[in-house]
């Protein structure tokens, strides 16, 4: 029950006060009193139903993806019976990999290289964006690198070191075309692929490292800024990321929330929100659709060393 | 409850307005001090009510990142950040459904809120909303959320506490400022009414002199407001008042006293009426009476002129024919003097001739036959000729003589006696010299006669004067002065004198004192008498023997024509020739 307690202070000075007050404004003042909260270790309701938390990965700010994952969240819920999900993130991907390590998410996105690792913590996907994802290297339209090898000593912007398709995939392409980022330029990580866009349009970098996603969303966001730059090298493309389960959801749940993904594409409420995403369409994915990514990870390592984000 | 009112009632001017001032005093500051209190508590109603929902939206957006990542320990960061704030009671953040996610007192979180009020609230719509307000803790709610989207609550309760005390020492000062108000007032209004009714009680005062008709004190104007007007207003009437009291007292005054004088002046009019009357009745008996007195007296001198006429009618035959006597004497007397002055003339003329022939050839027989002679023949001889010679200088004075007598009126003429003086100390210039005569001559008048008369009178004076000198040298003075209306001439010697009984007969023809010493023919003072008595004035000498005599002349003041002037001629030429008399002598 609230406590709501009147307080009425006995003293003339108050009195005075108040028979003034009243007598002045000729009304009587708002109702006296105080709002005290009761608390209790179950709710007044009673228990509510099962609530799975839906991790998804920092590639923006929070609030940011919750605009754009909740409606995708109130699509799964509205589509699944007998549990409900919801959105969490965290503040980066070594966070979101500890949430994910301690078995606090239920389901995850994951990015394409994280998922063998994430099998090994009890998770297996079961679902995937459509799209392949791929990497490329920007510089100012009116840069003189036509080769990679003249951005030797020069600063290139990445947006995170674990970050396969903005800074994984531009990387490797790089070494790939005879320039090792780690050991002959300056790598500079500036928190997101639009960050290391802004660093090259700005001149403070010669060159950065986005997806191929991001780069289309910037050119739809700040097209000119985008029209300053123009894409000099793309990588190959991979396999989207992975949507996966932790092993204690119960198969029927994984397959209720799979269900509904695979079949955002044929709704209108489902095709606001993978627009929302920027994900054409998802698709039913397993272990195995990952295996290209083991070479990659091969190739990598023997560039650059283990990669990042990947915990054995 | 009226008479109450009515005894209470100050009856002064000045209890009034203190108790009215006070009064009003202590109302408006009643008024002022409860409308303050009632804003105050109002302001910080609102400001309580705006802070509080202002920091449950601050709550709720600070929470929301943390919400999202489902960061318990940033959540708790953030409730304890805002629970710094200083009269926070508490801040917590539910989910939609009401559990603790966090709260300032930590073990509250993971719990769930349960009180129907909360319950009530999380059902609402997802919107910031007051929670209570009025008592001491005001509290609020606001969703986090994004978009529409709604995560949970932001719950966020504020300690009124402070306010309150704030609004308890508003009151204890708007308390003691309204008594001080009503005291300084209360002062004031007993100053403000010393200083009102203080001319008030001075004017009562000079109403009440005037009830006692006493107008000759003005009440003092010590102020200048209406109380002021007022009071000169009442001088000025009082003023008036005595100033027509003065002015009808003044008038009955005078009407009084033009009664008495009226009533003086009648009586006095009686008097003199009466005595008029008395005199008038006694003038007409006297009248009468001198009347008939008079009437006798015109009878008797009636009488006493027809004698009178009489007499004088026979003195005017007597005198008329005296008259015609007398002229009859007078033109024979005429006659004779022409006659004798004719003889005169020819007498002194006609003699020359003959006497000469004598005392030429007496002369010549002198000269001639002297040694012929004795010693008395001589000497007879001398006595014929000095006799010739005397006789000369008579005959010769005496033609002078009658020449006076003969001056013509055509000689008459203006003449500067200074110059005519003058004229006769130059005739006189040897006789001065030989005799060191010192002369001083004063102002001398212009007259109205023959020159040749004037410089003859003086001549004659002055020569006598040197000619009948003493031992000593002459001191001769000429002097004129106005004395009794005629002007009188004088010259002054220190000569010998004359003595008293010779002083008449010096003026007659041929008269002379000192035969032998001194020469002459004694006819010379007999022309200056001749010539002032012509003139119409007279002649005397006054004198001492041995002592210097005064020869005295007058002439009427007609004869004078201008009054000696102050510096005169004569005495120029007086002091040129004794001047000239010293330098040969002294």
């Amino acid at each position: 029950m609230p406590i709501i307690r009147g307080r009425h202070r006995g003293g003339a000075i108050r009195a005075v006060a108040a028979a003034g007050a009243l007598a002045l404004c000729g009304c009587g003042a708002q109702a006296t009193g105080e709002h005290v909260p009761e608390y209790s270790r179950t709710p007044r309701n009673g228990g509510g139903q099962i609530e799975y938390v839906f991790g998804v990965p920092p590639v923006h700010n929070p609030v940011h993806l919750f605009e754009i994952y909740q409606p995708l969240m109130e699509i799964i819920n509205a589509g699944v019976t007998g549990f409900q999900v919801k959105i969490e993130t965290a503040p980066d991907h070594a966070s979101y990999q500890q949430k994910l390590i301690s078995g606090h998410l239920q389901f995850a996105i994951l990015d394409p290289h994280l998922v063998i690792g994430a099998e090994r913590r009890g998770y297996k996907p079961f679902a995937r964006v459509a799209e392949r994802i791929g990497g490329l290297i920007v510089v100012r339209k009116d840069s003189p690198i036509h080769r990679a090898t003249e951005l030797k000593h020069r600063v290139i912007s990445f947006a995170t070191p674990d970050d396969f398709a903005s800074t994984m995939l531009p990387k490797l392409l790089l070494k790939n075309l005879g320039l090792n980022v780690e050991r002959e330029a300056q790598a500079t990580y500036v928190g997101s692929p639009e960050s290391a866009a802004m660093n090259v349009y700005l001149g403070l970098a010669a060159a950065g490292g986005m997806s191929v996603a991001a780069w289309q969303a910037l050119a739809r966001s700040q097209p000119d800024m985008a029209s300053a730059l123009q894409v000099r090298w793309r990588s190959e493309t991979y396999v989207g990321p992975a949507v996966l389960a932790q092993d204690a959801v119960p198969q029927a749940d994984r397959r209720a929330v799979g269900a509904v993904l695979e079949t955002l594409h044929t709704t209108e409420s489902g095709r606001a929100a993978l627009s929302r995403l920027e994900v054409p369409r998802f698709e039913a994915a397993t272990p195995g659709s990952y295996d290209g990514v083991w070479e990659f990870l091969g190739v990598y390592r023997a560039a650059f060393g283990p990669a990042p984000g990947v915990r054995p | 409850m009226r008479k109450l009112l009515r005894l209470l009632r100050p009856r002064t001017i000045g209890a009034q307005l203190i108790v009215g001032v006070a009064l009003v005093h202590l109302l408006l500051m009643t008024i002022f001090v409860l409308d303050t209190v009632h804003r105050q508590r109002s302001f910080l109603l609102e400001r309580s009510r705006e802070r509080v929902l202002f920091q449950a939206a601050a709550l709720a957006a600070s929470s929301l990142r943390s919400m999202i990542m489902n960061d318990l320990e940033g959540l708790a960061e953030t409730v304890a950040a805002f629970s710094r704030e200083p009269g926070v009671r508490y801040a917590m953040v539910t989910d939609k459904t009401g559990r603790v996610l966090a709260h300032t007192d930590r073990t509250k979180s993971g719990l769930y809120i349960t009180d129907a009020a909360s319950v009530q609230a999380l059902q609402g719509l997802a919107q910031k909303r007051l929670l209570a307000l009025g008592g001491n803790v005001v509290s609020a709610m606001a969703p986090v959320s994004v978009g529409a989207r709604h995560l949970g609550w932001a719950w966020i309760a504020w300690d009124r506490n402070a306010d309150e005390a704030h609004v308890d020492r508003v009151t204890k000062s708007g308390l003691l400022y309204m008594g001080w108000a009503v005291l300084v007032g209360t002062v004031f209004a007993i100053s403000l009414a010393g200083t009102i009714t203080r001319p008030l009680r001075l004017l009562l005062r000079g109403a009440r002199r005037l009830s006692r008709d006493q107008l000759d004190t003005p009440v003092p104007v010590t102020t200048r407001n209406e109380v002021g007007i007022v009071t000169r207003a009442f001088n000025e009437a009082m003023e008036k008042l005595a100033r027509q009291r003065a002015e009808l007292q003044r008038s009955r005054d005078q009407l009084e006293q033009r009664v008495q004088e009226r009533t003086r002046e009648l009586a006095m009019s009686n008097v003199a009426l009466a005595r008029e009357i008395t005199e008038r009745v006694q003038a007409q008996d006297a009248l009468r009476r001198a009347h008939n007195e008079l009437e006798e007296r015109v009878r008797e001198r009636t009488a006493e002129l027809a004698q009178t006429n009489q007499a004088l009618a026979r003195e005017i035959s007597e005198r008329v024919r005296a008259e015609e006597a007398l002229q009859g004497a007078n033109a024979a007397l005429q006659r004779s003097n022409e006659d004798l002055k004719q003889f005169a003339y020819a007498v002194s003329h006609d003699l020359q001739e003959p006497l000469r022939m004598v005392s030429n050839f007496t002369g010549l027989l002198q000269k001639r036959y002297s040694e012929r002679l004795d010693e008395p023949g001589r000497e007879f001889m001398q006595y014929a000729i000095e006799g010739a010679t005397r006789m000369q200088a008579m005959i010769r004075d005496l033609l002078a003589y009658s020449r006076t007598m003969n001056v013509d009126e055509h000689q008459i003429t203006r003449v500067d006696c200074n110059e005519a003086l003058d004229k006769a100390l130059l005739n006189l210039e040897t006789a001065i010299e030989e005799n060191r005569a010192h002369i001083d001559a004063g102002p001398l008048p212009v007259v109205r006669a023959a020159e040749v008369a004037m410089v003859q009178l003086l001549q004659n004076l002055v020569g006598n004067a040197i000619k009948y000198r003493s031992e000593e040298p002459p001191h001769i003075r000429i002097f004129c002065s106005k004395v009794a209306g005629e002007w009188r001439f004088g010259v002054q010697d220190n000569g010998i004198g004359i003595a008293a009984e010779y002083q008449a007969r010096i003026f007659g023809l041929f008269k002379r004192l000192h035969t032998n010493k001194y020469p002459g023919t004694g006819i010379g003072l007999a022309i200056c008498s001749r010539i002032v008595q012509r003139y119409g004035g007279r002649m005397w000498v006054e004198s001492q023997d041995g002592r210097g005599s005064t020869f005295f002349f007058t002439l009427p003041p007609e004869r004078v024509m201008a009054e000696p002037r102050a510096e005169p001629g004569p005495l120029i030429a007086a002091s040129r020739v004794s001047e000239g008399g010293n330098a040969a002598g002294l």
